[in-house]
């Protein structure tokens, strides 16, 4: 495999609070990586910073290649329930990144858009509000939008916080395919590494350093005293039942 | 009555009313659309105040009104949105205390200069007896501005609305964008102060998108819907203050009222029936 990006002793400050220190790791081609740890832990600032969002105080990330990023955000961030815009719109603004001034999206970007929505299932819903749909839905809208670019890494941020225990394993069967089918590399900021952890092929456990990386497996092996184990109680019956297995 | 509105057409002051208030129907409901859904509507509202302090600075410094009142609108419009990232002060008190600065200011301004009081008025609620050619060349000169800027960036700016964030990782510029519709705010706010008043001028920033938002449409048949409808309203608006001797600005924003709670009511009903019959 090829690495895709490459972080080098990365530490971002807040004012004189480091969110991050010190943190170094790679990511490969097809790779499927958890990044867990508690709130406040550098989660979101990581993932901020691969993105450009935020600069990094040392250290750096660099990419291998241009990169091209999918990004889903928090779903709880994104329930704007009268927001006049219809599916396709929405996952048309993933082409952007790919369109020249004055952006036009043409007969080309459509076809891409019908696809995407063949993929996850919601054709039937390309001309609805974003309104009208459930919170699963809406959730498959933003995913379209992250993946209609063809993004070499995609980049999810808590997507399942607000959804139900049978829609998150259903989201979570449906990135471990889109992994699988088209190898897009996928970094999943998560707190529930109990349902993700059957599907991910690496784990990053963040508490402003890199305490951990490696399988879902070491990481049960080896953190069961970390902080994250405590507050998270479903995270080491997960452990334990993956150790049954 | 019929006859009387035909009149109207014969005087100039009519047309030049009728080509200023289309050309802020159509300035006003594109900018509208992206500040309502941004949540940004208090700008408009702060503006407007804004507008009456830099319109009596022109009137007390014997300089045309509107071009004293578009430099500073514009740059206070740009404060406004950018207050929050640099200043430790939320946005809505930052809107708040500039609102209220900007009135004392401008009711000190009349007091002291006491001759243009009358004027003032007219800039307050709209008027359009005092409509000059200047004024339309500004306005339809500032709508073919705005229109064709909200064409070229539609796309930036409807990922921007949507989410500020993802527009961001997709490599739109989005704090140069925000200073754009800032731009176009402020001076979508100064064209419309002839017609509509600095007091109500910010009812035509919000009115036409939540008007359009009651048809339950996508976004650029949104935007579409907010400006054919705030069209019809806004010379409905005129012909009836003309008929019936009332300030154009109270006319037309009450016409938005009533349309608004017509629209609102009916869905209401609606809503209600379908509910009934499942």
């Amino acid at each position: 495999m090829n690495a895709l990006l490459k972080v080098d002793d990365l530490s971002v400050k807040y004012h004189r609070f480091f969110a991050l220190k010190d943190v170094s790791f790679a990511i490969e081609d097809g790779e499927f990586i958890a990044v867990v740890g508690s709130n406040g832990s550098g989660k979101t600032t990581l993932i901020k910073t691969l993105m450009k969002l935020l600069k990094p105080y040392r250290g750096s990330v660099e990419y291998i290649r241009t990169p091209s990023i999918g990004y889903l955000p928090q779903h709880t961030t994104m329930l704007e329930r009268s927001f006049p815009a219809t599916v396709e719109e929405i996952v048309g603004t993933g082409l952007l990144n790919k369109k020249r001034f004055p952006k036009r999206l043409n007969k080309k970007d459509y076809d891409r858009i019908h696809e995407v929505l063949t993929y996850l299932d919601m054709t039937s819903h390309k001309k609805k509000l974003i309104g009208e749909l459930s919170g699963g839905q809406q959730q498959r809208v933003l995913l379209a939008r992250a993946m209609v670019s063809n993004p070499d890494l995609l980049i999810l941020d808590e997507p399942t916080s607000a959804l139900d225990q049978s829609m998150r394993e259903h989201f979570f069967h449906l990135i471990s395919h889109l992994n699988r089918d088209y190898g897009v590399s996928i970094l999943l900021v998560t707190h529930d590494i109990a349902t993700a952890g059957d599907y991910v092929s690496r784990v990053l456990y963040l508490d402003q350093t890199l305490k951990f990386d490696g399988s879902f497996r070491e990481f049960c092996e080896t953190q069961p005293e970390s902080p994250f184990i405590h507050t998270h109680p479903t995270s080491a019956t997960a452990c334990v039942g993956g150790e049954n297995q | 009555m019929i006859e009387t509105l035909l009149q109207a057409f014969s005087y100039t002051f009519m047309w030049r009313a009728l080509i200023v208030g289309i050309a802020i129907a159509i300035s006003s409901s594109f900018v509208g659309s992206f500040l309502v859904l941004k949540k940004f509507s208090m700008i408009g509202h702060g503006l407007s105040h804004v507008a009456f302090g830099a319109v009596a600075i022109g009137l007390f410094t014997n300089q045309a009104p509107l071009l004293v009142a578009v430099p500073i609108v514009v740059v206070m419009s740009i404060f406004i949105l950018k207050i929050n990232d640099k200043v430790n002060i939320p946005g809505d008190a930052a809107i708040g205390l500039l609102a209220a600065f900007s009135m004392a200011l401008g009711t000190t301004l009349a007091s002291v200069g006491g001759g243009f009081n009358v004027d003032l008025n007219t800039y307050l609620f709209g008027s359009i007896l005092t409509i000059r050619q200047t004024d339309v060349y500004l306005a339809v000169l500032f709508s073919v501005v705005i229109i064709g800027v909200v064409f070229l960036y539609y796309h930036d700016l409807f990922s921007m609305t949507y989410d500020d964030q993802f527009a961001k990782v997709t490599g739109i510029k989005t704090s140069n964008l925000n200073t754009l519709l800032a731009i176009l705010t402020g001076i979508t706010i100064v064209i419309g102060i002839r017609v509509i008043g600095t007091i109500l001028i910010s009812a035509l920033i919000i009115f036409p998108t939540v008007i359009a938002m009651q048809f339950g449409q996508g976004f650029k048949r949104t935007i579409l819907i907010g400006v054919t409808t705030q069209v019809i309203i806004v010379v409905s608006g005129l012909m009836l203050s003309y008929l019936y001797d009332l300030p154009s600005g109270s006319a037309i924003v009450l016409l938005n009222g009533f349309v608004f709670l017509a629209i609102s009511l009916y869905n209401g009903f609606r809503r209600l029936k379908t509910a009934y019959e499942v």
